[in-house]
């Protein structure tokens, strides 16, 4: 399956469980999991799969678990029904509430759909050095996964600025697939 | 080089800026101070600022590339941040990952995004939020809390308002329907055109026209007196006669804004048959029954009034002769037929106007307005001729009457109406004193 073909519902083997696992199983340590614990698995899945495979099948693994992921969020976090302008504030609110991301909205296009969005603060790349390249595959894939559910067309999306290349926020351009 | 700076703390353009000096190499301390003179030119006006890496001793160039770099950067980081000042949030972000565009690409990205919040408030949506942005934030946040505070009450109010406006318009329409029905005529009058916009007794719509008015069964003759209406009061009660006084209608006026146009209403009411009545009725309370003219109570209320308001007028005292003597000799009809003749006489010859009264038995009353006793005069001889006349023939009785005249004038009367007749009455049976000594007659007071 490439990017932006998932289909919701299809064969998205995530487990339900997933939404839940924070009331379950971790009475103790509770549900949050520091930052540099999230890194550390990215970055070691990062390096290996770019070691075994190559940096674009590594991008495109990246970009196709982000859109799971997305898709999943959508489903099981925000509610679908809502109006554009509705939608997006509870993706704000949802983005701050589980710690991922300060998701900001500098363009939209309603007649075609196009959008220009910033992710500030977010878990993968906030902080980092400066390394000269975009390094926000899995967010571009979540962003897409995220508008292709809601809006039921295929999206994409694609990180234009990022913290990774001596930017404070991260910016992604999405737009419905042609 | 020494950067030259002007009066407003600006580098000056010309050799000092830009003129190549001796293409020496300066000595490492010449160079090291050039550098440090670049750094402030850089810090200074980085735009201005110029070095020439050449001359600078060989150790001191790699950093001199460097400086340059650096003032290129700042040149512009000084271009970005001038044009986001001006709110130009739609240039380019810089290519540079510098840490010194760091706060200045937040605040432009977050500008982005602020504008972007508030095109979509202007376009009515309030599910916008504010995060991490200190005071505005909550500044913002509650700017939009309260606007959809006031959109939910002004669609709570918007709601109220349409729910009255439809519970008025049915109220309107059942009081149109009901005034439809009506006998009054309920006529709006546009107060600038004075043209009738709506009329209960017109066509089904309301509207009336000049042509379907022209036709209209229900057209009021006094409606021109409705059109030229422009009464000032709030409420105002009217009467008007038609001019052949037909008719009489109480009309109540007042202005209105009908169909947002100034407007007068005027309620029409035809009291013709209750005026008639209360003619009628004062008819009966003044009239005297046998003749049909006015009686004493109705002279002494007009004469109380007429002395109060001290109007000139002119009084004649009329007594007439041989009704005892008649309705001995004839019986009464025969009598009261030949006063009733004599009172058809004297009202023939008098306006309807002129008031006429019988006082008691063969006791008249003749009052008109100024004073006119040379009229009066005259008159009572064409009366006395017609009198004489017509009944010559009927009665053996020589048909006759006397009178007196007086003149009163408001200003100087101080006389009651009694006294007045008392004088009138007086100056009559002196007449007839002197008449009868002329016949050789005796006098007898009492005779009446």
């Amino acid at each position: 399956m490439e990017y932006g073909e998932f289909s919701p519902g299809g064969d998205n083997m995530i487990p339900a469980a997933c939404a839940e696992v924070r009331e379950n199983g971790r009475e103790n340590l509770g549900g949050d999991l520091p930052v540099a614990v999230y890194r550390l698995l990215e970055y070691s899945f990062r390096e290996e799969l770019a070691g075994r495979f190559g940096k674009d099948v590594q991008v495109e693994v990246f970009r196709g678990a982000g859109y799971r992921a997305g898709v999943f969020f959508a489903q099981y976090y925000l509610n679908l029904t809502l109006g554009p302008s509705e939608f997006i504030a509870q993706l704000q609110r949802r983005l701050e509430e589980m710690r991922i991301g300060v998701l900001r909205v500098e363009e939209t296009e309603e007649d075609t759909g196009r959008m220009v969005l910033t992710m500030a603060e977010d878990a993968d790349c906030s902080g980092l050095p400066a390394l000269g390249e975009t390094v926000c595959n899995y967010d571009e894939g979540f962003l897409a996964g995220i508008l292709s559910t809601y809006t039921k067309k295929p999206y994409t999306a694609v990180e234009v600025d990022c913290w990774a290349t001596g930017d404070r926020v991260c910016r992604f351009r999405a737009e419905v697939q042609q | 080089m020494m950067l030259e700076v002007n009066e407003m703390g600006l580098p000056e353009q010309g050799p000092a800026a830009d003129a190549p000096e001796e293409a020496q190499v300066l000595t490492v301390e010449e160079s090291c101070g050039r550098l440090s003179q670049y750094l402030r030119d850089i810090l200074r006006d980085a735009e201005r600022a110029r070095l020439d890496v050449d001359r600078l001793s060989e150790p001191c160039r790699a950093l001199g590339r460097e400086l340059e770099a650096f003032r290129d950067l700042a040149a512009e980081l000084v271009s970005y941040s001038s044009r986001l000042s001006k709110g130009n949030l739609s240039q380019a972000l810089p290519d540079s990952g510098s840490c010194l565009y760091s706060g200045l690409k937040n605040l432009h990205a977050n500008l982005k995004h602020l504008t972007w919040q508030a095109k979509q408030v202007t376009k009515g949506d309030y599910a916008q939020h504010v995060a991490h942005l200190g005071e505005f934030s909550d500044a913002f946040n509650d700017m939009i809390r309260q606007l959809r505070e006031r959109e939910v009450q002004l669609k709570q109010e918007i709601v109220r308002a349409r729910r009255r406006a439809e519970i008025i318009t049915s109220y309107t329409e059942m009081l149109v329907e009901l005034l439809d029905q009506r006998e009054e005529w309920l006529l709006v009058v546009d107060q600038e055109n004075h043209e009738i916009i709506h009329c209960n007794k017109g066509h089904r719509d309301g509207k009336g026209n000049a042509a379907y008015c022209e036709k209209c069964r229900h057209r009021l003759p006094i409606q021109h007196r409705l059109l030229d209406w422009a009464g000032s009061e709030r409420y105002q009660v009217w009467e008007v006669e038609e001019e052949n006084s037909a008719g009489c209608y109480r009309v109540i006026s007042f202005p209105i804004e009908w169909r947002e146009r100034p407007s007068f209403v005027h309620i029409v009411m035809d009291v013709t048959a209750e005026k008639m009545n209360a003619r009628h009725l004062n008819d009966d309370i003044y009239q005297d029954a046998d003749t049909g003219v006015r009686n004493r109570q109705f002279l002494d209320e007009f004469m109380g009034q007429v002395l109060r308001e001290k109007q000139d007028i002119t009084l004649c005292y009329l007594d007439l002769e041989g009704v005892a003597d008649i309705n001995t000799s004839y019986g009464r009809k025969v009598g009261d037929a030949y006063i009733q003749n004599f009172v058809e006489i004297v009202r023939k010859n008098f306006r309807s106007g002129d008031t006429f009264a019988r006082i008691k038995d063969d006791k008249f009353c003749l009052m008109l307005t100024g004073n006119v006793k040379h009229l009066i005069e005259r008159k009572m001889d064409e009366i006395l001729t017609a009198f004489q006349r017509d009944d010559d023939r009927v009665f053996s009785h020589r048909c006759n009457f006397r009178y007196c005249i007086l003149e009163v004038e408001g200003e100087y009367n101080v006389l009651s109406l009694d006294k007045l007749l008392e004088e009138a009455e007086s100056a009559v049976k002196r007449q007839k004193r002197k008449q009868r000594r002329k016949n050789r007659e005796p006098v007898d007071f009492d005779i009446w």
